[in-house]
Formats: structure tokens, sequence, C-alpha cells
């Protein structure tokens, strides 16, 4: 995850700067930034990066037209940048096209985990295999393998445990969890998301009536623990 | 339009209508007085024909005497009299003058009763023992003869009806008219005036006979839109321009304190930049949001809410930022909400709990307890923000309740912990119909309730 590359574009260079200096301290290894939006185009017709992030306001060229023309060539994932103010309407719905957005000023943690966060869903792993305190789960096969046995997940098991997945160490409100499989209309669905997960749990879980890689945050949600160093 | 401006114009519209009814009435009355006094000045005032007939006798041989009284009132009113047979002869006569024939014919008889003799008004009276006929002192009376037969009687009761219905149709529409009139000259003054204390644009027509106060207004508003203006482009200005700087000042700190290579010392002081430049950062979208709501430009993006997820959703976001732990932060949720749901926007809703948690937090940092806790009333849902940490004191409880601190009137904040975020807590309220207030907890810490109106979804 770490080795894709990241094109960095702003007018700013300081800002140019932090935000390279923030992946690679991160461990990103091929962080590219570039301070002119004309320049970077050329570089993205020679090569497409894995991942842009475009400041809004540019002279010359403005991130929302620098995203029209990278989307003429690509579907590359697009987090912008913007110091608000500026349209913001055109970023509800990612109209443009873009897969995400942060406010100036942002934390640098949120920065890499909306950037990670989006390599992730773009970039599925091979091989994806999440060790747990008990048991490992093969996300790409979507199933449990607990003491050298296979257990397959159903469907639904399977789109709430990527959800959590997706948000691992954090916790999942109920509501979220629900949506993930209903969608918007999810009233009344919260016991039905009881039974899945404890279906998860005893497939997952030495004890499931001590959860430890699932655990119920009372009245607010559930929250995938990774394991512990 | 304001509904006082209305009542004000139906009012007076109203209380013409009555000044003119009064009026009418009045003259109605008036009139038939009139009528009345001059029917009483009849016949009886210019002569007292009655008594005077009563003071004739006629004796059996049908000799005609009249006693002194009949004589005095002729005297008295320099008139005399006599009497006719059937054949015109006069058979009696008093004051008499000599130049008047002794007898007439029945055609003289029927023009004199209906005009004059000889110049002489006449009064006339039938006796049984003849035709009495007294005559008026010369220019006295006049007379006139009127015939009404019953078909012009009808005609006239009916005029007198349609000149009253007439009478109240011309007042209902001259005075409407005319309330109209007057209406639509104040009306665009009267609504500019509420538009400007709403702080809205006005622009109203330079024509019309108040055309220079519908222009003073014009100009007042023209000078708040510019000051507003003024304010809001430097608020939204400044903001933006302390982005950039803050990005790059949270982004370095965020590296040294991450930086193992560097003492422990430094990394903390690096961890409290941080901290102050994550406060930096709210306050600014803070600000900008405030002043956005202000000026309307933010439009609510209104869709079914979950009350309960909304709780969820901005507890689970503090547990998961949290760095230090020091505040525990727990849901209650009264049963019957899960199948409630509310009409808001998500977005300002979920900001207006989290500056309140975040209150609480700012307000007790060596720590708290803070519960949220959703409830409902016969018609609000509540949302409940409880600390058990170090409360307001009553001046503050008193400026957060009656929004003083917000309109400028106290010149020093006097400690009220992030004051533009409860500033935001409030107007999010408000543009949601609701209402908030602020009030000590017992034993210690503080309360905030937040009502909102629920509007069920049915509808």
């Amino acid at each position: 995850m770490k080795d894709k590359e990241i094109l960095i574009v702003d007018d700013d260079l300081e800002i140019l700067n932090i935000i390279k200096s923030i992946f690679e301290n991160d461990g990103y290894s091929k962080v590219k930034a570039m301070s002119s939006a004309k320049k970077a185009l050329e570089t993205i017709y020679e090569k497409i990066p894995d991942m842009i992030i475009l400041d809004v306001m540019m002279p010359e060229m403005d991130g929302f037209e620098f995203l029209q023309e990278v989307r003429s060539l690509t579907k590359v994932p697009v987090l912008m940048l913007t110091a608000k103010g500026e349209a913001e309407d055109k970023f509800s719905g990612f109209e443009l096209g873009a897969d995400d957005y942060l406010v100036k000023p942002f934390l640098p943690k949120e920065l890499l985990f909306r950037v990670s966060a989006i390599l992730r869903r773009t970039y599925p792993e091979k091989n994806r295999v999440i060790v747990l305190d008990s048991a490992k789960v093969d996300i790409d096969k979507a199933e449990v393998i607990r003491n050298h046995d296979k257990i397959p997940l159903t469907a639904k098991e399977y789109t709430i445990f990527f959800k959590l997945y997706e948000n691992i160490d954090k916790i999942v409100t109920i509501g979220s969890l629900c949506q993930t499989v209903c969608g918007d209309f999810w009233d009344g669905y919260e016991t039905t998301l009881m039974t899945h997960i404890r279906h998860l749990r005893e497939k997952i879980e030495d004890n499931p009536s001590k959860p430890v890689s699932i655990v119920t945050v009372k009245g607010l949600g559930y929250k995938l623990v990774s394991k512990g160093e | 339009m304001n509904t006082t401006i209305k009542q004000f114009f139906r009012k007076y519209l109203y209380s013409n209508i009555l000044v003119l009814l009064i009026f009418l009435i009045a003259n109605l009355i008036f009139f038939f007085s009139i009528i009345l006094i001059i029917k009483n000045t009849s016949e009886e005032e210019v002569f007292p024909i009655t008594e005077f007939v009563d003071n004739i006798n006629v004796d059996k041989k049908q000799k005609i005497t009249v006693n002194s009284k009949s004589t005095n009132i002729l005297k008295e009113k320099n008139s005399w009299a006599m009497i006719l047979d059937d054949s015109g002869t006069v058979i009696w006569e008093e004051y008499m003058p000599e130049n008047l024939p002794r007898s007439y014919t029945s055609s003289d008889i029927a023009r004199f009763s209906r005009w004059y003799l000889e110049d002489f008004p006449v009064l006339i009276q039938t006796l049984p023992s003849g035709l009495l006929v007294i005559g008026l002192p010369k220019q006295s009376i006049g007379k006139y003869n009127y015939f009404l037969d019953t078909n012009t009687m009808k005609i006239l009761i009916y005029s007198v009806g349609i000149f009253i219905v007439m009478n109240f149709l011309l007042m209902f529409t001259l005075s409407g008219w005319n309330t109209r009139k007057i209406e639509k000259a104040i009306k665009p003054i009267l609504t500019g005036i509420n538009s400007l204390s709403k702080g809205q644009y006005v622009l109203l027509p330079k024509k019309g006979e108040l055309g220079t106060i519908n222009e003073e207004l014009n100009t007042a508003s023209q000078y708040i839109g510019k000051k507003e203006e003024a304010r809001k482009d430097w608020i939204s200005g400044i903001s933006h321009d302390i982005r950039t700087p803050l990005t790059i000042m949270l982004g370095y700190a965020g590296e040294i304190e991450k930086n193992s290579n560097l003492p422990t010392e430094t990394r903390a002081k690096a961890e409290i930049i941080c901290i102050q430049g994550d406060k930096l950062r709210k306050l600014i979208s803070d600000l900008n949001l405030t002043s956005k709501l202000e000026y309307s430009m933010q439009p609510l993006n209104i869709k079914k809410i979950n009350p309960v997820e909304l709780i969820r959703l901005v507890i689970s976001d503090f547990l998961n930022n949290d760095i230090n732990m020091k505040h525990k932060i727990n849901m209650v949720v009264e049963n019957n909400l899960n199948e409630l749901s509310i009409q808001g926007d998500l977005t300002l809703l979920s900001r207006m709990l989290n500056n309140l948690v975040q209150n609480s937090i700012d307000h007790n940092p060596n720590g708290c307890n803070i519960v949220v806790k959703a409830s409902t009333t016969k018609n609000y849902l509540q949302y409940i923000v409880t600390d058990d940490g170090i409360g307001l004191s009553e001046k503050q409880l008193n400026m957060l309740n009656t929004g003083l601190t917000f309109e400028g009137k106290s010149k020093s904040n006097d400690g009220i912990p992030h004051g533009i975020g409860l500033k935001l807590v409030k107007q999010i309220t408000h543009a949601h119909k609701g209402d908030v207030s602020y009030k000590n907890n017992v034993p210690n810490g503080l309360v905030v309730t937040v009502s909102l109106p629920i509007k069920h979804v049915q509808d």
C-alpha cells in the first residue's frame, strides 16, 4: 500500500512540502509534488499516478478544471483540498468526480487516514488476510481461517465485516453498519444486525460471549480490534 | 406581510366606517326630529279650533250662541269666524270683515277651502249646524295642499329605504377605497421597516406620495447592507488567509511530535502546538458557519434523521479521535425513541451536538463525565448534554440563556467558554425552529437542553 505513487498538486510550496513530508514520514516511498497544474497534467499524460491530492484554488488552472482534464483520461482516485468558501456545494455528491475532499487546515493523521482508506478501496490487495486474536480472515475469499478450518462468511456477514475492517480500530455506529447492508432506509434493522454480529463472532471469536475482536461499544456500535502487539 | 400591519389597516377601515355610520345616524335623528317639531306646529298651534268649537252652542231653535271664551280666542288670534248653512248663507258671524260676501256658492266654498278667501287663510270645520269657517289674519300662514295617493306613498317609503342603503354602500366603498389608498402608500414603508429590522435588503419604489421616505429607507438599507457585506467579507477573507499558514503549522508540529529522534520535552511541546492549532482550526470553521447562518447563506439540507444515530455518530467521532481519554462520554436513550425520526440537517445537527460536547470538554480540562441524553416530550425531541464538571456562574448562565453575549452588549467575554461554538448551537437550533437552554447540574456541572420540534414523517 505504501508503495503506491501519490501526486500532490498545490501552488503553495510550503503546503506542498508539508504534505509530501507527511506522506514520506508515514512510509510512502513514491510521493511526487508539483506546484504547477499544467506541468502536473503533462506528467499525468506520461504516467498516471495511483492517487492524486489536488488543491482547489490555483492560479492559471483551478482544481476543478484540472480534475475534468484528469477524468477525461483516467479514473484515478482524487482527494481535493479546499480552503472552503470556494464553491463548496460542488463537493456535495462529488459531482465532478473527486473521491473525497478535506478542508484546510486539516490534521496530518486525518489526511493519512483518508488517503489510505481510498487506496485500500481502489487497490484491494491480493491475498489480504487479516490477523485477529483467535482467527484469520481472508478478505478476498470471504472466509475465516481458524484452527486450520475454513469457515465461509455469508454475503451480509462479509459486508458487515468489511465495513468494520475499513474502519479497523475505530467505532462504527449501528446506523452506518445497517446502512451498508440496507441502504438509507434501515429503520428497524438493528435486531437483524445483532444476529449477524452474533454469527460473525461465532466464526471469529474463541469465546463469542466474551468477544475480543468484534467488541461492542455500548449503545454506539461495534469495533473491529486488530491484534495488539 | 406582517400581521400587525394588516390589523392596523383593518382597524383603520372599521373605524372609518364607524365614523361615517355615526355621522349618518346622527343626521337621520336630526332630520326626523325636525319633522316631528314641524308636525307639532299644526293647526292647533295656529288656532285652537277644538277649544273654539267646544264653546259653540246650538239651542233647540237652531239659534247659535258663542260664549266669551271663543270670542276671546278670536280676538287673541286677530281672526274672524262665520258659520254657513247648507245653502251657503251666513247664519252666524263674529268679527267678520264688512267687505266679505254673506252668501257663498258651493264653488266658492270649494275654492276657499283649498286656497284663500279674499287673501284670508281659512280653517274649515264641519259642525252639525253648518260649516264653520275661521278666517286668520292675512299673510299669517301659507297653505299648501298635498295629494298623496297610496302609490306615491309606497314610492316615497322605498326611496327612503334605497336612500339609506345607498348611503351605506357609498360609505363602505368610499372609506374602503380611501383606506386602500393610504395602505398602498404606507404598506411599502412598513414592509420596508419590517425587512430592515430583520436585516433584509430593501428596495422601495421612489414614486408615490411618500416617495422620499421610501428613498431614505433604501439608503438606510444600502448602508446597512454595505456594512454587513464588509463584515462577511472580512470573516471569510481572514479565515481563508489563516487556513494555509495553519495547515503548515499543524503539519510540522505533527511531524515533530511523531519524530522519535527528538527529545521527549520537544515532542510534548509540539503536541501542545497541535492541540492548540486544532482549536484554532475548529474556531475558523465555526466562525465561517456562524457567519453563513447569520446571513442565511447556508441553505438547510433537510432530510429524515434517526435521532439516536445522530448521538452515536457524534460520540463515536469523539471516541475515535480522543487523545487523552480524560473525558468519559456516554449516551442515554429513552426506549420509545427508536421509532422516532425527525426532519433536519444532519451535518448541522451533528455540529450542534459536537459543539456542546466539545464545550464540556474545553470547560473541564481536568476531565469529567459527559452524558448525551435523548428524550421526548409531547411535541419536542430533547437532546440533553450533561457534565459533572465545574459548571458556570449565574451570570454566565444568564448571558447564555438571554443571548446577551451574542448581541455584542457585553464587551468582555466574561469567561464564556467557546463563545462562537455555543452561538452556533443557538443558530442551528433556531434554524430548526427549536430552542436551547442552559442550567447548572446538581451538585455540579452543566446541563444544556436542546428542544427540537418533532415533525412526523407521515405529513
